[in-house]
Formats: structure tokens, sequence, C-alpha cells
């Protein structure tokens, strides 16, 4: 069965992370990819260039050198070995996961939070330092929402984790309790 | 009807002040696709198998696929509303059904809330669906009998509790008819029956809960019902949340006879939600686990040793088969498993023969030891009998000269075969069926013209009941057969004032 392209991305983000820890070279490199994927975002169709099957490879391969000049030797070989292997086309997922695998080394983690108004810059810090030390982290990166829908209170979505502090659902539970009860 | 302002405050404070203000902290998922009773989620990553999950419009649903990327979750209940992009919550619990005596009685649904609209079922005591069947040493064998009142059975495939015998044949050939006289034959026996209907008609369902009730039967009944308009994720639960309420009362040591109406519609409920979950198909298009489907739910039931408590759980699975084909997939995984099957015949059925049971492919693996000495006495010989007798039959359509032995086995034969015949919902206690089999087997009834053998037999109880009270007792109380001259005197006396009908 042919692998997804999660699995794929998985496997090359795990190898490329290893690899630029072994080079000592983390941080200049997740700086560098991060830039790329950016580039790369913006013009799909030099990935989709480099991941057509039917060019021909020293086309491929020129095009790849003449745009990588200014890159580490580190992200250029990665480069190369993905036009060598036919992956150029998961480069966006594979830097999205060396990107998860570097957070969680450093300790990092994004999320939102959900409010009612706008937070000040010192509530957000806050709020982020807050969640920081209780989830062991070094640093939280907090983006503003504001819903007023939820009335009052917070939500604070970091990855797969919520906590629901909002006036709205503390309305709901109780609804439940009164209602449901009888 | 007036209500003071007052009395609503002082209720709410008073539930108020219950009210527990925690943060919550969940772990969510964003769904990504959603239909057919099946959902998958991007997220989820610290998410158990079979762990119960949470959507935003109240239902609940089952983690089944674990991938890389996506969680496949089965949804119990209402998916109108669900979205994609909704969040799914984990809940940290694993399904479970409510048990316990409240249950008895009630019709209820594979999530165990009431469809009887009998009100709320009182009981805070649960069990999961999925759990583990005994061990090795948690078991012991067979020897108690679970009489079903039906002659054919207790005479040739005898039951014992915490047996678990298939009930396999065409659509039509009466195998819920078996069941329901089964279950109305344990009345006063001590049992707890449970009946799970898994894609019956909801009408049909009703009717039978109407049968039960009438013969007071649902005092000790617990009904299961997943009707067919309902997810296929719920029929795939139905056996399971069955078993769960049975084996409360199996661990407390009581007895129970759980019957699954019917397996087949559950595996392919199963092959439904499996294929949706993009599980790999295999024969018939089942998945590749549908025998430890099966499997696994039929090890739950059990004879537990004495130190358990020595409860039990009968079941009696039953399977629908095409054309008679017991070698498609699922009735043969199902026979491998169970131990021993009741093979009922649409020929025999519509030949009058009822229950239609074809003794010749007909097995009870364990049941022999269950059976009472004085029925293993009478009914020994009647499986061979019966077997000489059809392949007689053959035979004796084209020829006339048929020495006597030959007669004599015909005879015999065609009297075991009305003899074992029985109208629906009047299951026979077996000391009664002990007395007919022996008249039977010791030539009283080759005297007796064939069509009168069943007035033969209904007038043979009530002389038996009226002037030999005391044989019947000794039988129903030692397990042995009585004083034969007694019996032998007591069965020529009816036998000698016994008037045919006339021709």
């Amino acid at each position: 069965m042919a692998l997804s392209r999660e699995e794929i991305a998985a496997r090359y983000g795990t190898a490329l992370f290893g690899y630029a820890e072994d080079v000592h070279n983390l941080d200049a490199i997740h700086a560098e990819l991060n830039e790329l994927a950016i580039a790369l975002k913006e013009n799909p169709k030099f990935v989709a260039t480099l991941s057509d099957p039917i060019l021909n490879c020293k086309d491929k391969e020129a095009l790849l050198t003449s745009v990588e000049r200014d890159l580490s030797e580190e992200v250029q070989n990665f480069l190369n070995m993905l036009l060598d292997y036919n992956r150029f086309d998961v480069v966006i997922e594979i830097i999205a996961f060396f990107n998860q695998l570097y957070n969680k080394a450093k300790g990092v983690a994004s999320g939102t939070v959900t409010t009612s108004y706008q937070l000040s810059s010192d509530e957000l810090s806050r709020l982020s330092d807050g969640y920081a030390k209780k989830y062991h982290l070094s640093s939280v990166r907090l983006e503003n929402e504001v819903d007023p829908s939820i009335i009052g209170g917070a939500v604070l979505q970091v990855g797969d984790i919520v906590i629901d502090g909002s006036v709205k659902h503390r309305l709901t539970k109780i609804r439940r309790q009164l209602i449901d009860k009888k | 009807m007036s209500i003071k302002a007052e009395e609503i405050s002082s209720l709410i404070k008073q539930q108020l002040e219950h009210y527990d203000d925690k943060l919550d902290i969940d772990e969510v998922g964003v769904i990504t696709y959603v239909g057919d009773g099946i959902a998958r989620a991007h997220g989820l990553d610290n998410v158990l198998a079979n762990e119960l999950l949470e959507f935003e419009n109240g239902s609940y649903g089952i983690a089944q696929n674990l991938e890389t990327n996506d969680v496949g979750i089965i949804i119990l209940g209402n998916f109108d509303d669900i979205r994609e992009g909704d969040r799914v919550k984990r809940t940290g619990r694993i399904m479970q059904v409510p048990v316990g005596d409240a249950l008895i009685g009630r019709v209820v649904n594979p999530l165990g809330q009431p469809v009887d609209g009998l009100g709320e079922i009182k009981t805070d005591k649960t069990r999961p669906i999925e759990a583990k069947a005994p061990g090795v040493m948690d078991r012991q064998s067979v020897s108690e009998p679970l009489q079903t009142g039906i002659k054919a059975i207790d005479a040739l495939v005898p039951i014992g509790r915490g047996q678990r015998e298939l009930i396999i044949g065409d659509r039509k050939t009466g195998k819920t008819s078996l069941a329901i006289d089964t279950i109305l034959n344990q009345k006063g026996q001590d049992v707890i029956c449970i009946y799970v209907a898994i894609g019956q008609k909801d009408s049909t369902v009703r009717t039978q809960v109407e049968t039960l009730k009438r013969f007071g039967a649902m005092d000790y009944t617990i009904v299961v019902e997943a009707g067919p308009s309902e997810p296929a994720p719920m029929l795939y639960i139905a056996p399971y949340a069955g078993t769960a309420m049975g084996e409360e009362f199996m661990y407390n040591g009581k007895h129970v006879l759980i019957v699954f109406d019917d397996l087949s519609k559950q595996a392919v409920a199963y092959r439904e939600l499996s294929l949706l979950l993009r599980r790999p198909p295999g024969r018939e298009a089942y998945p590749g686990d549908v025998f430890y489907l099966h499997s696994r739910l039929l090890e739950r039931s059990a004879k537990l040793s004495d130190k358990l408590g020595g409860g039990s759980m009968t079941a009696l699975p039953f399977i629908q088969t095409e054309a008679g084909d017991i070698s498609a997939y699922i009735p043969t995984n199902v026979i491998s498993i169970t131990d021993g099957q009741i093979f009922l015949q649409s020929d025999l059925f519509f030949a009058g023969t009822r229950p239609a049971i074809d003794a010749g492919n007909s097995v009870s693996r364990v049941g022999g030891a269950a059976q009472i000495k004085a029925m293993k006495k009478v009914a020994g010989t009647l499986r061979t009998d019966l077997a000489s007798y059809r392949a007689l039959e053959s035979f004796a359509q084209f020829g006339s000269d048929l020495d006597q032995a030959t007669q004599a086995k015909l005879n015999r034969g065609k009297r075991t075969v009305e003899v074992l015949k029985q109208p629906l919902h009047d299951p026979i206690p077996v000391e009664k069926q002990v007395v007919i089999l022996y008249a039977l087997t010791h030539g009283f009834l080759d005297a007796v013209p064939v069509e009168d053998i069943q007035r033969f037999e209904t007038e043979l109880y009530d002389n038996f009941d009226s002037s030999h009270a005391d044989l019947l007792k000794h039988i129903k109380e030692t397990g042995q057969l009585p004083d034969t001259d007694k019996l032998d005197a007591a069965i020529k006396d009816f036998a000698e004032s016994f008037t045919p009908s006339a021709k």
C-alpha cells in the first residue's frame, strides 16, 4: 500500500530533525526552513514544477540549484535529496512536521485564546505565562480571537487541549444540571 | 395547578448548591468527515481505542480506528446535526450500560435507555459493554439442564446452563418462536432472560413483547432492541450491551438466558461500518475480524466456578441462512464457536413438522451431561430411531412388500415424528416429556392411529395430572424414572381406555 502524505512527512521530518540536531545547527535550520516554507507557499507553481514526474531531472536540478544558492549546506542537501527521491510534493508537510518536533523539543507551543473583548498585551502574556507554567513549557504564543457570543471569561485552545472558562459554557452546564436531572 | 415562584427559586437554589464550578479541561479533535453513522476526526492524539467521545450535539461515539492522522469514530445516536469542522471531545471513559434488577421487565435500546415509555430506569450500577470473558479457572463444565419445554430439543439436543447453542435456519422457519417458547418455559425456574432483537422489525418485536407479557414472562425478562431504522453502530453494540446486562446477574450467582436474534444482522451492520471506516474487506466483504466479533461475544456466556458463585449465562445465538446454506462464512464461523447447533429446515416446517428441527444435523456438544437421568434413559434411542426412519422412509416410497421388522420401524418412526411436534407457546414440563417419550419408546403408542397421537398425548397428561401426580412428582424431584411397573401400568390403563376417533 502506498504511504500517505502524513506518513511520508513524519519519516522525512524525523530524519531531518535528527540530522539538524547531529550537526548542532537546529535553530538556524529551523529559521531557514520556515523562511523557505513561506516562500514555497507563495509560489505553488515552483513546488508543482519540481514534483512533476514528466519533466527532465537535469532541468529540475538546474532550477533548484539556482534557487537554493543562498541557503545553508544542510538545507540544500535536504532539498536535493527530496528531488532525488521524488518527494518534493510533500516538502511543506515535512517542514510542518519538523516544526512540530522542534516546538516539542524546545517546549514551545502556540494556540488561541477566545474572549469577548480584545485582550491587552499584558493580559495576553499573563495568560500565556500561566499556561506555560501549568504544562511545563518554556513559552506559549497565544493569538487573541474576539467572539462576543461567549459572554465573558476565556476559552484557551493549545493543540488538542481546550480549557473552557467561558460564561457561556458555565451557563450551559448549569442548564444541563437544572433540566436534565429532572 | 399553580406553582409558587418561591418554590421554584428554592428548588433552583438547591440544585445550584451542587453546581460544581471547576474549569473544564478537554482534549478535542476536529471532525473532517461525517456520514452513515461514522465520523473521522483530526487531532485527539491521546485517545484510547474504544474510548467514548462526545460530540457537540450531545451524541456519543466510540473511537474505533486510530490512524496516523485521524481517528475513525462510530456514532451512537443522532448524526444529522454533526458537521464537518465541529469539535469532538474525549471523555476518558469507555462505553457503559446501566445494569441491575431495575431493568427487568423493561424494553431498552442498546444504550440502556428505556423505549417502552414506562419512565426512567433507576439504577446506579453500570458495566462496560466490552468486558473480558471469564478465564479458564473461573469456569466449570456445564452440568445443570436448561429446560426449553420443547420436546424435540430437550430430548435430542439438550441444552445446559452456561452452554452456547446456535439456532440456525432460513427465514420463517420458527427460530424466534423457539426462543420465545424457551423464555416462556423459564417461568419459576429462577432464570433471568434477555432477548436481544437486532435489526428485527419493530412491529415484530412489539408482538414478541406482547406475547411475553401475556404469558407473564416479562416479570423476568429484559428486551434489548435495536431496530432496523437505527444506525449500524447501534445494531453492532446491541449484543454486547445485552451481555453486559446479563453478566451483572451471572457474577452475582444467578442464572441467565440470553437470546441474540439475530447475529447475521449484527455481522451485516459491522460489515457496513467497517467498510465505511475503510477497513480492508475479506470474504463476502466482511472485515478480517468478523470471527473475533462473535467469538469474543459468545465467550462471555459461561458457567462460573463455585468460587465465583456458580452463576451461568446460557446463550442462544441465531443465524439466518440463505436457502439452507450452512457452509456460508458467518454460519460456519458461529457453528465453530458454539457448543452445538439446532438446525431448522424450511421443508420440514412446510410439511407441518413444527418445530422444524432437523435431528440429523442438530447436535449439542455438552448438553448430554446436563440431561436428567430419566430423560437420558427414555431419549437414548430416539435419535437413532429417527435417523433409521428417515433412511427407510425414502426406500418405502417405492416398495410395497415390506417385512415385519421394517413395517414396525416405519410405524414407530411416524409416531416419533408426531410426538415431537408441538404447538406454539405451549412448553411442556420435563416430567411430562419423560412420560410421553417413555410411552413412545416402550411401544404403547404403536397401536394408536397416527392422527390421534396428539390427542392421546394431551389426554395422557391430563390423566397423569389427575390420577398419577405422584409419579410426575417423583420424576421432577429426583430426576430418576419411577418404578417401571407402576409407570407401565398407569400408561397401559390409560391406553386401554383411550378411544380412537372414528374414521
